[in-house]
């Protein structure tokens, strides 16, 4: 008498992951039933496909739309920050580079007391000497100091930088001007040495 | 290679508005147009100086009366003009100027005698030397003027002469603190 064969079941029965679960308890929980479960529920969808939830729904179309949406532009690549932004902080940068510190504005505040308390110091000996063009760059006290209106505090502070221009202007003039009147010499007296040193018809030996 | 291209010369672009402005912010030109005539700028220094020289005297004699003469003869005198000698002489004739409007200001604490020509000479000097580099001197005399038409009681005007001094010492201070260590 042969055995009752068993009713055919379809790949997607449950049955066959309750025994293969049954199987591996019954062996130790040796194996792995991984790949082999996996490949039912693979079988299983295929046969019958289940609905996906609104939350896992929103998720995947989340992900199609963010692998298929067009590549933009990124922000640092945009015409405007390109030809607007990157000259303006080079602009910015340049300009706080030769900002004066407060170090500087105190060196020169107290630059200005120092020429107003001088202007009065010496105002208050007698009718100064003019510095003169060629003078050095210390600001004097002349004419005026005792009722020194703000300009004339602020000349003072000044007085000495503008004569050390000035005498430079001059300076730098006189210098060019003796180099062309050398260099004019030096091509004219050129020739007559030439000709003196040049054999003549009397003759060079 | 394009990208590079194109970040590099926005970013030159930028770096030569930068310079540009802050060329143009810190006071370019305190220096003088150089002269044309190197000879006659050497020349007319060298009269200056020594006219300076003489007003020194005149002033610690006492002879403020002859300091004022020796200051009006020379800058009443012919100068070679600014295309000739570049704008140190316009510096040097209005330190002149106002050296001698500062004479003839403290000499009395009202009205200075010749009020009108010493107003007139000033401004003379202040139109007629046209646009020039911020310098302390043009700044004094500006002052100086304000100084004078204070004392006319034309305060408008005066104010208006000041501010052109003060703006002028505050470019020149502005590029003095930028160039100490």
């Amino acid at each position: 008498m042969s055995e009752p064969t068993p009713p055919q079941r379809g790949v997607v029965d449950d049955g066959w992951e309750r025994e293969l679960t049954a199987g591996q308890e019954a062996a130790g929980e040796h194996g792995d039933l991984d790949a082999d479960l996996a490949m039912l529920h693979l079988l299983r969808h295929a046969r019958a496909p289940e609905a996906l939830g609104e939350d896992a729904l929103e998720e995947v179309l989340g992900q199609v739309r963010a692998a298929s949406a067009p590549a933009s532009t990124p922000w640092w690549r945009h015409r405007l920050v390109r030809w607007v932004a990157v000259p303006a902080c080079a602009g910015l940068a340049v300009a706080l580079i030769v900002r004066p510190g407060e170090g500087d504005r105190a060196t020169v505040a107290a630059t200005a007391a120092d020429a107003e308390h001088a202007a009065t110091e010496s105002a208050a000996k007698e009718p100064t000497a003019s510095p003169g063009v060629f003078a050095e760059a210390t600001p004097p006290a002349r004419e005026g100091a005792p009722a020194a209106k703000p300009y004339e505090l602020q000349f003072a502070a000044l007085e000495g930088e503008a004569r050390a221009s000035l005498r430079d202007a001059v300076l730098n003039s006189r210098t060019e001007a003796r180099h062309e009147w050398l260099a004019s010499l030096g091509a004219r007296t050129l020739p007559d040495e030439d000709a003196s040193t040049t054999p003549g018809r009397g003759g060079g030996r | 290679m394009n990208n590079f291209l194109r970040w590099s010369s926005g970013c030159a672009c930028g770096l030569v508005a930068g310079i540009a402005l802050a060329w143009t912010m810190t006071g370019n030109a305190r220096d003088a147009r150089p002269p044309q005539d190197r000879d006659a700028l050497v020349a007319l220094a060298q009269l200056v100086e020594t006219e300076h020289r003489r007003v020194d005297l005149l002033v610690k004699a006492g002879d403020h009366a002859g300091a004022i003469r020796a200051l009006e003869q020379l800058a009443d005198g012919t100068w070679p003009s600014q295309a000739r000698v570049g704008e140190a002489a316009v510096w040097m004739r209005h330190d002149v100027v106002g050296r001698l409007i500062r004479l003839e200001l403290d000499r009395t604490e009202g009205m200075p005698t010749g009020f009108d020509a010493l107003l007139a000479r000033t401004e003379r000097r202040l139109d007629d030397d046209g646009a020039l580099a911020p310098n302390a001197f043009t700044a004094r005399l500006a002052g100086l003027q304000g100084e004078l038409l204070e004392r006319a009681d034309r305060d408008a005007a005066a104010l208006e002469s000041y501010e052109i001094a003060l703006e002028m010492n505050r470019l020149l201070l502005d590029a003095l603190i930028k160039e100490q260590p």
